[in-house]
C-alpha cells in the first residue's frame, strides 16, 4: 500500500480526541483490505464487499484516510455515525469510504464553520419539514474524488490561518474547471459541494433559481491552477439530501451569524456554498434555501432591492398568493365574520380598509349583509391604498368594480379610495366620518399594520388616528412571528423557521404556475426581512402576544371572535385542495391559521376600551 | 332519444313504462309537456336532477330551471334567517342556485376523504347525513359563490 499522503492531516488545530466510534470498524477494514495485496476483487467479493480491481489502490488509501480522520475528528462531526447502524451501503466499500470522508471532513477541517456548526447545532431537524428524507446511495467512483480530496486538503492547508478567502471553502473540492468532462450549467467552479460529484448531476439537471448565480460573483482564477486531470465520466445517481440538508441548514446558520459579526469575507464563501448545497436539496426546502440565499447575498453585497414595485405585478403575486393558500381566504372570512356580527342591527355601515388591494374581502361581506334579516345597510366602504406608479387610480377601479357587484345584489353602495405612502400620513378628519349614531364604523387591516413598525411613531398616530374614527370593531390579521426582533440572527432563525413552515404548505397546490407566483410573492417578504434595515425593512412581523400588548397600551379591549368564524373557517380548510396539513386553532378569543401545528396567521377582533375618551386621544 | 335506465331513483312509474315502448317519438312519456316534466322533476333529488338534464334538449331546459335547483338547495339546508325573495335576489345575480349547488354545496357534503387533522376540532361536516346543510355550510357557500362571482367580473374587465 501507498503510503504517500503524509501531507494529509486533516485538522490543523488540535481538536478534543473523543472516542471515534467506528475506528474501530475501520481498522478491521484496513486490514483486510491489506490481506487482498493481489488486487483482485473476487476474493474481497467472496467476503461481501464490492470492490473493482482497477480501485484497490484508492481504497486502499481511503481506508488509510478515514483513519486518520476518524481519529482527529471533532465530537460532533462523528457521533451521528455511532448512532446509525447502516450510514450507507458497506458492500460498495469505495463508495462507503468516500462518502465518510466527505462526511467527516467539514466539520473537522474547518474550524469557523465548526464553530458556526456548535452554535447552529442546537437546531432541530425542522428546518427540512416534512419532504425531506433520507436516501440511501450507491455510486460509482473513479480517481478523481481522490485527487479532488486531496486538492481540497491541500488547499486548507496553505490558508489556515483566520483571514483566509474563497480558496478556503471548507472540506471538499476546490477542483479545476478546465477538465470538466460534463459541461455544467454553473460556471464557478471555485465552488465547494460537499459531496462533488454528486451534486454533479444536480447541475445539470436541475435550472435552480437564475438570481443567486447572478449576484455571485465569478469564481477566482487561482483555482484553475491546480490542474488536476479529471479525465473521466462521472455518472452519478442521486443524492442523500437530508445530509445535505443538514449541512445546508448549518451554512445558512453560519452565513448569518457571520453577517451579523460582520465578517463579509466568512459570508461571502458560505453564501456560494449554500448556492450549490440549495440546489441540492428538493421541493420547498430548496426554494427556501435559495430565497435566503438571495437575501443574504444582496445584504452582504449591498445590492437591495429596488423597493418601488410595479403595481399591477405586485397585483398580480397578491393574487395567485389568494388563489393559491388559504391565508388570505381565511383572514377575510373571519375578519368578515367579526364585523357582520359587530354591524347587527345597523342600518348604516361604513368600513375603512387599510389593505384595499382588490377589494377581495369585501363582495362575502356585502353577499352576508344583503341576506341578513331585515335585509342590507346601507354599505360604505373607504379603501386606503399605496400610489400606483403608472397613474392608473387603481383605488377607483376597484371602487367600481365593487360598486357593480353591489348594485346587482341590491346592496346601496358607497365608496371612496384614498391614496397614502403610509397609513401614517391619513387623519381622521380626511375620512368624512359621519356620527357613529348613523354609522357605524368598522376598521379593517390585513398584513397592514406591520409595516409601521419601521418608523418610530408611526404605529401610534395610526392607533390614535382609528380611536378618532370611533369604530365598534377593528380587525387586525398579522403574520404569527416574530421577525422584528433587534439580534439579526434571531430575526434570521425564526423567519427561516416560519418561511419554511409556509413554502411547504404551498408545496400540496394544485396550479404550478400560481405556485411559483405565491413563492414569489413570499421571497419578496423573505428579501426584506434579511436584507433591509431602518426604514426599508418593513415586514416587521410581530407575534400576537406582542400586538395584544401593543393594542392594550394603546387602549383597546378584545373581542371574542365567535364560533361561526371557527366552524366556517374549518370548514374552508376541508374545500381547500390539499388541506391535509392545514389546521385552525383558537387562542384566547383569537383564531390562528397553521400548518402542521405551527400557527402562521392570526385574526383578532378589537374595540375601544373607552368609547366616551377616544375623542381626546 | 335516450332511454332512461330502469334503475333510475326516480319515484315515478312513467318511467318504467317507457321501456316498454318501442316508439321513443310518440311514446306517452315524451310527450310530457315542460309543466308536467317540471312538477315530475320538482320531486327527484339533486343527482337525478343532473342526469334528467342529459335527456334530451327539453329536459335540458327544464330541469336547469333555476327554482328547481333552489327547491334542492333550500330543502335540506338551515334556515339562514332571510326570505325567499331577498335569498333569490341575491343568488340569482350572482350564478344561481345550480351553481351554487354544484359547485359548494355539493363538494362540501361529499364525505371527505382526507385523515382528520391532528390538532383541530372534529369535523362537524361528516355527522350530516348527506345533503344537509348546517348555517355556516351555507354561508360559506354563498361567500365562495360571491368571490368567485367578483373575481369573474373583476378579472375579465381588466383584460382591456
Amino acid at each position: 500500500m501507498k503510503r504517500d499522503h503524509n501531507h494529509l492531516q486533516p485538522n490543523p488545530d488540535p481538536s478534543s480526541l473523543r472516542g471515534a466510534p467506528s475506528t474501530g470498524k475501520a481498522k478491521v477494514w484496513d486490514e483486510e483490505a491489506a490481506q487482498q495485496d493481489c488486487g483482485m476483487d473476487e476474493l474481497l467479493a467472496v467476503l461481501g464487499y464490492k470492490v473493482k480491481t482497477s480501485d484497490m489502490a484508492e481504497v486502499a488509501q481511503k481506508l488509510e484516510q478515514l483513519e486518520e480522520v476518524m481519529c482527529n475528528v471533532q465530537d460532533d462531526g462523528i457521533s451521528h455515525l455511532a448512532s446509525e447502524t447502516v450510514h450507507y451501503n458497506p458492500s460498495d466499500l469505495s463508495t462507503w469510504l468516500e462518502s465518510m470522508l466527505s462526511e467527516l471532513n467539514p466539520p473537522s477541517t474547518f474550524d469557523p464553520f465548526g464553530a458556526a456548526g456548535t452554535a447552529a447545532a442546537s437546531l432541530d431537524d425542522s428546518f427540512l419539514g416534512p419532504a425531506e428524507s433520507s436516501t440511501l446511495t450507491t455510486l460509482d467512483f473513479d480517481n478523481i474524488n481522490r485527487k479532488q480530496q486531496k486538492s481540497g486538503q491541500q488547499i486548507f492547508e496553505e490558508a489556515s490561518c483566520s483571514d483566509y478567502d474563497l480558496k478556503a471553502i471548507p472540506g471538499k473540492a476546490i477542483y479545476s474547471q478546465n477538465t470538466q468532462p460534463q459541461p455544467q450549467t454553473h460556471d464557478s467552479s471555485a465552488s465547494s459541494t460537499p459531496t462533488n460529484v454528486k451534486s454533479e448531476k444536480r447541475f445539470k439537471s436541475t435550472s435552480g433559481p437564475p438570481s443567486p448565480s447572478d449576484i455571485f460573483p465569478p469564481p477566482p482564477p487561482a483555482a484553475a491552477s491546480y490542474g488536476i486531470p479529471t479525465d473521466s465520466t462521472r455518472p452519478v445517481v442521486l443524492v442523500d439530501s437530508q445530509e445535505n440538508g443538514i449541512r445546508l441548514v448549518h451554512a445558512l446558520m453560519a452565513c448569518a451569524e457571520a453577517v451579523q459579526q460582520n465578517n463579509l469575507n466568512l459570508a461571502e464563501a458560505l453564501v456560494k456554498q449554500i448556492g450549490f448545497l440549495a440546489i441540492s436539496q428538493a421541493g420547498a426546502m430548496r426554494k427556501v434555501a435559495t430565497y435566503f440565499a438571495e437575501a443574504l447575498a444582496r445584504r452582504i453585497y449591498r445590492f437591495y432591492p429596488q423597493n418601488p414595485l410595479d403595481h399591477s405585478f405586485s397585483d398580480v403575486l397578491h393574487m395567485h398568493f389568494y388563489e393559491t393558500c388559504p391565508y388570505l381566504k381565511f383572514a377575510h372570512f373571519t375578519a368578515n365574520q367579526a364585523i357582520l356580527e359587530a354591524f347587527e342591527g345597523k342600518k348604516r355601515v361604513h368600513v375603512i380598509d387599510f389593505s384595499m388591494n382588490q377589494g377581495m374581502q369585501w363582495p362575502a361581506l356585502m353577499q352576508a349583509l344583503a341576506l341578513r334579516v331585515g335585509g342590507p345597510p346601507a354599505f360604505r366602504l373607504t379603501g386606503i391604498g399605496p400610489p400606483s406608479h403608472d397613474n392608473s387610480d387603481h383605488l377607483q377601479e376597484v371602487g367600481w368594480k365593487l360598486a357593480q357587484f353591489a348594485e346587482k345584489i341590491h346592496v346601496e353602495f358607497e365608496y371612496r379610495g384614498f391614496v397614502a405612502n403610509s397609513l401614517a400620513d391619513l387623519d381622521a378628519s380626511m375620512l368624512d366620518l359621519r356620527p357613529s349614531e348613523v354609522e357605524a364604523v368598522a376598521v379593517n387591516s390585513v398584513f397592514e399594520l406591520h409595516k409601521l413598525l419601521a418608523r418610530p411613531g408611526a404605529i401610534d398616530k395610526v392607533f390614535s388616528v382609528v380611536k378618532q374614527m370611533k369604530p365598534e370593531l377593528v380587525t387586525i390579521v398579522e403574520q404569527e412571528a416574530n421577525h422584528n426582533g433587534p439580534v439579526f440572527l434571531d430575526r434570521f432563525t425564526e423567519s427561516l423557521h416560519y418561511y419554511s413552515t409556509l413554502f411547504d404548505s404551498l408545496e400540496g397546490s394544485v396550479s404550478s404556475q400560481d405556485k411559483v407566483m405565491s413563492e414569489v410573492y413570499l421571497g419578496k417578504q423573505i428579501c426584506n426581512v434579511v436584507a433591509c434595515e431602518g426604514v426599508d425593512r418593513i415586514e416587521r412581523h410581530e407575534s400576537l402576544t406582542q400586538w395584544r400588548n401593543r393594542l392594550s397600551t394603546a387602549g383597546f379591549s378584545p373581542v371574542h371572535l365567535g364560533s361561526n368564524a371557527f366552524k366556517q373557517a374549518s370548514m374552508l380548510l376541508a374545500l381547500f385542495a390539499g388541506g391535509d396539513g392545514y389546521g385552525v386553532e383558537e387562542n384566547n378569543g383569537c383564531l390562528m391559521l397553521g400548518w402542521h401545528n405551527r400557527p402562521l396567521i392570526t385574526t383578532s377582533a378589537w374595540k375601544l376600551t373607552n368609547k366616551t375618551t377616544a375623542i381626546s386621544q | 332519444m335516450k332511454r332512461i335506465s330502469p334503475d333510475s331513483p326516480s319515484p315515478q312509474s312513467k318511467l318504467k313504462r317507457v321501456k316498454e315502448d318501442p316508439e321513443p317519438e310518440t311514446g306517452g312519456f315524451m310527450n310530457l309537456d315542460e309543466n308536467l316534466l317540471y312538477e315530475v322533476l320538482k320531486h327527484v333529488d339533486a343527482r337525478t336532477l343532473a342526469m334528467a338534464s342529459c335527456v334530451s334538449k327539453l329536459w335540458l331546459k327544464t330541469a336547469r330551471d333555476e327554482r328547481l335547483w333552489e327547491l334542492i338547495c333550500t330543502r335540506h339546508w338551515a334556515n339562514i334567517g332571510c326570505g325567499t325573495q331577498q335569498l333569490r335576489s341575491v343568488v340569482l345575480p350572482l350564478g344561481g342556485f345550480r351553481r351554487l349547488h354544484s359547485r359548494y354545496l355539493w363538494p362540501l357534503s361529499k364525505p371527505q376523504a382526507a385523515s382528520p387533522l391532528p390538532w383541530a376540532p372534529p369535523k362537524i361536516i361528516n355527522s350530516k347525513p348527506p345533503g344537509r346543510w348546517g348555517k355556516d355550510e351555507v354561508h360559506l357557500c354563498l361567500s365562495l359563490l360571491s368571490i368567485q362571482y367578483y373575481e369573474k367580473m373583476h378579472f375579465t374587465s381588466r383584460r382591456r
